[in-house]
């Protein structure tokens, strides 16, 4: 009697143990669904607040942001089996604006169901498109110009603009920075791509729309890969020299943080 | 439009340590019971993925009814059926989720030891005298009878549910000891989880509690004061089998407390405070917790 109690329970807990999931990765994968990359601008480990902190930035440098825009393109995913998916070109230029809570959000709709393990994107207007012309540039021009991110069709996009206030050891009163990178028209090419690995997969299906949720820490636009002192210059916008270094340490601010699904 | 999505990663705080090894599955003496217990928790998380993201604050009601019968000498059945009532506070508003939670059953095998008896030594009776040992063993199933909104699990911390939506196994020890005025009681507990239909798998778990009391016999009634220690180390949490970051963590945790007893009745009160935790990355903080308990002995 003990015992076949004993041993009903048992057979009990093994039979649950053993209902495990089915390999999820077996199923049927068909259709498209939507995912939604968010970019989330932080300050080191910060959530980024516009005009109302002070951050510290290289030396005794102390900033105030009141301007954070990115222009992101040319969007890729590749998932599990390396099979990538671009989304279509002439709907691939987003405007990424601190100050406007929708644009920080960017849904892809129609993405094929898959896992997807990587994310690509462009940061800034690459030479390709712009030498399509104003007009090949569709919608996205007048929005760009809305925006502020254009120079003049001529000397082209800004890719990035990066503006506030600072004080330094030397500089005691407020002074204005303002730091715009983009090429120079055809001159000089500062368009870069950044590939980033997602921590878990982002498993889109027709009834899954996962969020990848990407954190852009702005410190390292000062003091990245280059370092850059404002008061040293406080205005940088076309420069051959410090505008590819700027590039350079905008496309390292980017990872992935974690994907919702 | 879009709700920011905010991620503060919890373990499987409510849906199973309100009815877990760490608060204990009975009263001290592990005599057999029906009865209530209310418990009440409170956590900090971290609303976001920043330093200086806001905090919210959990505070978690669990209403049992909670028993142990026997079904023979040493071969007995030990239930909880919770009811939870569950409130988060954030900066501007507070969400409120209540229902029926995850109960479990538990079958227990008690081994009871007795007292060697020497060589030489004259037997006159034919009864064994015990030893004051007595060791348990447990096997038993958490049900998902709670249930589990996976919407919840994207927009706030996942551990913020009724239930797991899982079945668990459980496997329990319990060492009891007791000798004259003075008693220890220890329980340790694993829990096995599994993924329930989101492909959500809350991670394994092993939960402790041990408590030293000491009988003070009155005429109407006995006062037995204890302190213990308890604790509850969790796995990483997996979705779609995939391990979900900062998600593990543990915490271990001080107890006070009394059982009063007169005629059948137990009442018991206990007070729970952290003293060493690391829950999912340090965005979360157990504070403290406290349970009330009412048990008619059979």
């Amino acid at each position: 009697m003990k015992t076949t109690k004993f041993a009903c329970i048992i057979m009990l807990a093994i039979s649950i143990l053993s209902c495990s999931s089915d390999d999820v990765n077996n199923d049927n994968i068909t259709g498209t669904g939507v995912l939604t990359v968010e970019f989330d601008n932080a300050y080191n480990d910060s959530d980024l607040l516009l005009e109302t902190s002070v951050y510290s930035a290289v030396d005794t440098e102390k900033i105030w942001i009141s301007d954070v825009k990115y222009i992101v393109s040319n969007i890729r995913l590749e998932d599990e089996d390396g099979e990538v998916y671009t989304v279509p070109k002439n709907e691939s230029y987003f405007i990424v604006n601190e100050s406007d809570e929708n644009s920080l959000f960017i849904d892809l709709s129609d993405v094929p169901a898959g896992n997807y393990k990587k994310i690509t994107f462009g940061l800034g207007v690459d030479q390709e498109k712009y030498l399509e012309g104003a007009t090949g540039q569709g919608d996205f021009l007048s929005k760009a110009e809305e925006a502020g991110m254009m120079w003049s069709w001529q000397a082209g996009y800004k890719f990035f603009v990066y503006e506030g206030l600072y004080t330094s050891a030397t500089t005691t009163t407020e002074t204005a920075f303002a730091f715009h990178m983009g090429s120079h028209g055809t001159a000089l090419d500062n368009y870069k791509e950044i590939t980033l690995d997602m921590p878990t997969t982002a498993r889109v299906r027709t009834d899954i729309s996962p969020v990848v949720h990407i954190v852009s820490d702005l410190s390292q636009v000062l003091d990245g890969s280059t370092q850059f002192k404002l008061d040293d210059a406080p205005q940088i916008h076309v420069d051959a020299v410090k505008s590819p270094q700027i590039a350079s340490n905008v496309s390292g601010m980017f990872m992935v943080h974690h994907v919702h699904n | 439009m879009h709700q920011h999505s905010e991620f503060a990663p919890e373990c499987d705080l409510c849906g199973c340590s309100t009815s877990s090894g760490s608060f204990g599955f009975g009263s001290l003496k592990n005599s057999n019971f029906v009865g209530v217990r209310y418990i009440y928790q409170s956590f900090e998380s971290k609303d976001g993925i920043f330093e200086n993201s806001p905090t919210s604050k959990e505070s978690f009601n669990t209403y049992q009814v909670w028993g142990r019968v026997p079904i023979t000498e040493n071969f007995y059945v030990s239930s909880i059926i919770p009811y939870q009532d569950l409130y988060r506070d954030f900066t501007h508003r507070t969400e409120h989720i209540n229902g029926i939670g995850d109960m479990n059953v538990i079958g227990w095998y008690q081994l009871t030891f007795y007292k060697k008896q020497k060589a030489g030594d004259v037997v006159f009776s034919t009864e064994r005298e015990p030893s004051g040992h007595r060791i348990q063993f447990g096997l038993g199933v958490k049900l998902p009878t709670g249930e589990f909104e996976e919407s919840l699990t994207d927009y706030v911390n996942p551990g913020f549910q009724v239930g797991t939506g899982s079945w668990d196994g459980i496997f329990a020890l319990n060492y009891g000891y007791s000798a004259g005025k003075i008693g220890i009681n220890t329980t340790a507990t694993y829990y096995a989880k599994t993924a329930n239909k989101n492909d959500y798998r809350f991670g394994n778990q092993f939960s402790y509690a041990s408590n030293f009391y000491y009988s003070i016999p009155k005429t109407t009634f006995i006062a037995m004061p204890f302190v213990g220690v308890s604790g509850d180390v969790y796995d990483s949490i997996e979705q779609f089998g995939e391990v979900i970051p900062e998600t593990e963590g543990h915490s271990f945790s001080g107890t006070v407390g009394s059982e009063v007893v007169f005629n059948k009745f137990t009442v018991g009160a206990n007070y729970t405070f952290p003293i060493q935790q690391n829950l999912f990355g340090d965005n979360v903080h157990a504070k403290n917790k406290f349970s009330l308990y009412l048990n008619l002995t059979l």
